[in-house]
């Protein structure tokens, strides 16, 4: 009888347990916060740049759609394809809701980056998307603002002056940065989480909690 | 006499075959691809994957290719704070048995100076140099 009464309890217990991590998966999978990139939560801090018509724009102006700012350089040949590359998936992904999504692309290599260059870069991977440069000082500023390193990464690369392409490489963040239709820095996308399919599922959650509070 | 001299010849034979016919590498380069960039762009990447299927290790040592003035090894490496640096390498070893793959946000050829802008579509072709297998020329798909 006694062994009966610890086998009772102890099932209750396992019972309990059980109820509890259920709730919580459930909990989890219903919260607001369960996105697939990390969930950052910051005022994002304003800026203006130069885009790639030469006119100036600041963040602000993109208020009330989801915007994703990224990093990178034109003579970039790995990395910013593959990024610029994969937002343009995203924007497949969404389909009529890309119209509600703005990508930013903020150069690190401002010297070399003038509007002319970016112009013929940023829309080549999809026609809306908008490259923005500055002077060397309002990109430094940008890029403190939001916590992104870049080096040029010229003279550690070992090119001899008579070299015939002279040139340099740039070391930058890679993460992209999801703002939402409010303001908010919301969620970040470090490199490992670069998926159009997740990147897009996202997006749709934002969009929504927007017209939940509308 | 006429025996003992033939048994000689083909123990010679048969300690030669495993020399001869297994130490060597066996380079195959599978689904080679460029990646298009907008024409105002003087570089861009080539990815592939190279497989060795012999029991020798290889090293890839030089690439070369009309398309663009120069042909470089290079890795992207991705830190835990998602901070990008690329890095060029004089060769790459190709293990025996494992191969590499080359593939975006990692190791690639870099190509430095396009002579022409690439369109998807078009095709390159590449000179790989390997220390053993020598050069195997390939052609690459721009996409
Ligand atoms: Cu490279």
């Amino acid at each position: 009888m006694k062994h009966n009464h610890s086998a009772t309890i102890a099932l209750s217990i396992l019972a309990l347990l059980g109820w509890g991590l259920f709730s919580y998966q459930y909990i989890k999978s219903k919260s607001k916060d369960n996105y697939v990139g990390i969930p950052y939560y910051k005022e994002a801090p304003n800026f203006t740049l130069t885009n790639h018509n030469g006119e100036k724009v600041f963040l602000y102006q993109f208020r009330g759609k989801v915007t994703l700012i990224v990093w990178g350089y034109t003579h970039c040949p790995d990395i910013c394809p593959l990024t610029l590359s994969m937002l343009r998936d995203v924007m497949k992904e969404l389909g009529e809701l890309s119209d509600k999504v703005q990508v930013l692309y903020i150069t690190v290599d401002p010297v070399r980056d003038t509007p002319e260059r970016l112009k013929g870069y940023v829309p080549h991977f999809y026609e809306r998307f908008i490259g923005l440069t500055g002077t060397p000082k309002e990109i430094e500023k940008v890029a403190k603002d939001y916590n992104v390193f870049f080096i040029n990464h010229g003279d550690s690369y070992g090119r001899s002056e008579s070299d015939t392409w002279a040139t340099y490489l740039m070391t930058h963040t890679t993460t992209i940065y999801l703002v939402d239709p409010r303001g908010k820095l919301l969620i970040t996308y470090p490199y490992d989480k670069f998926d159009s399919k997740g990147m897009a599922k996202d997006i749709r959650k934002v969009l929504n909690q927007q017209e939940e509070r509308n | 006499m006429r025996n003992v001299k033939k048994i000689l010849w083909e123990a010679l034979f048969i300690i030669l075959i495993p020399v001869y016919s297994f130490g060597s590498p066996k380079i195959e380069i599978k689904e080679p691809w460029v990646r298009e960039v907008p024409p105002v762009s003087p570089v861009t990447a080539v990815y592939m994957v190279i497989e060795n299927e012999g029991n020798e290790d290889d090293r890839l040592i030089d690439v070369s290719t009309e398309a663009a003035s120069q042909a470089e090894i290079h890795d992207t490496l991705i830190d835990e704070k998602g901070i990008a640096k690329m890095q060029r390498f004089e060769s790459m070893d190709i293990p025996s048995g494992k191969g590499v793959e080359l593939k975006p946000g990692g190791s690639h050829v870099m190509l430095i100076g396009l002579k022409k802008a690439l369109k998807a579509g078009d095709k390159i072709e590449l000179n790989l140099k390997f220390e053993k297998s020598g050069i195997i020329k390939i052609q690459a798909q721009v996409k």
